[in-house]
């Protein structure tokens, strides 16, 4: 792969990380976790 | 490799907007994450560790990435003890020629992973785990591989 191939597939990567990490909010996965005095299974 | 998620150890709340103003007059991080951080509870855990926990293990630049589509004025933190299951770290173990990098594979079996309720996202935390929290290279060095030919 070409070093400019490298380059473009890292960034794309990141840019879809970036993009996914708010559009991907899961806030009833963090309430299910639970706290310290919660039963969780 | 597996993760398993176990008991909650501590958890905090961050009032994001009061560090915000805090942090843009200072540019103090650490004193203007302490000073914005309240811990609510804590099991078997010092308010010390917990406090150098988020200010060094959490990953503040990706936060501040997405602080512009970030609404809340206060940020939940929980730490989890977490299991690890074939999980190998890399640790610094020698160079050569000035770039050729040789690292040592260690097996980690626990670890506490930080969740919030601003990016709750599943791979956000882990990435955070990774490389923030249990990313141990900053600190070890090097040894000088010579190649006696």
């Amino acid at each position: 792969m070409k070093e400019e191939d490298v380059l473009n597939k890292m960034v794309e990567e990141l840019e879809a990380q970036r993009r996914s990490h708010l559009k991907d909010r899961d806030k009833d996965w963090f309430e299910k976790l639970g706290g310290k005095d919660e039963d969780r299974d | 490799m597996k993760i398993e998620i176990k008991e909650c150890i501590m958890e905090c709340s961050f009032n994001l907007k009061s560090f915000k103003k805090e942090f843009s007059k200072t540019w103090k991080f650490e004193d203007a994450v302490k000073r914005n951080l309240t811990i609510t509870s804590a099991n078997n855990v010092s308010k010390k560790d917990i406090n150098k926990l988020i200010c060094l293990g959490f990953d503040w630049g990706g936060l501040f990435r997405q602080l512009e589509n970030i609404e809340q004025d206060v940020i939940r933190f929980k730490g989890y003890n977490v299991s690890l299951e074939g999980y190998k770290q890399y640790e610094p173990y020698s160079i050569a020629n000035v770039k050729e990098f040789e690292l040592k594979e260690i097996e980690l079996k626990e670890a506490v992973m930080i969740v919030q309720d601003a990016i709750p996202n599943p791979n956000f935390c882990l990435n955070n785990l990774f490389y923030m929290t249990i990313f141990h290279f900053g600190h070890k060095k090097y040894g000088l591989r010579i190649d006696m030919r």
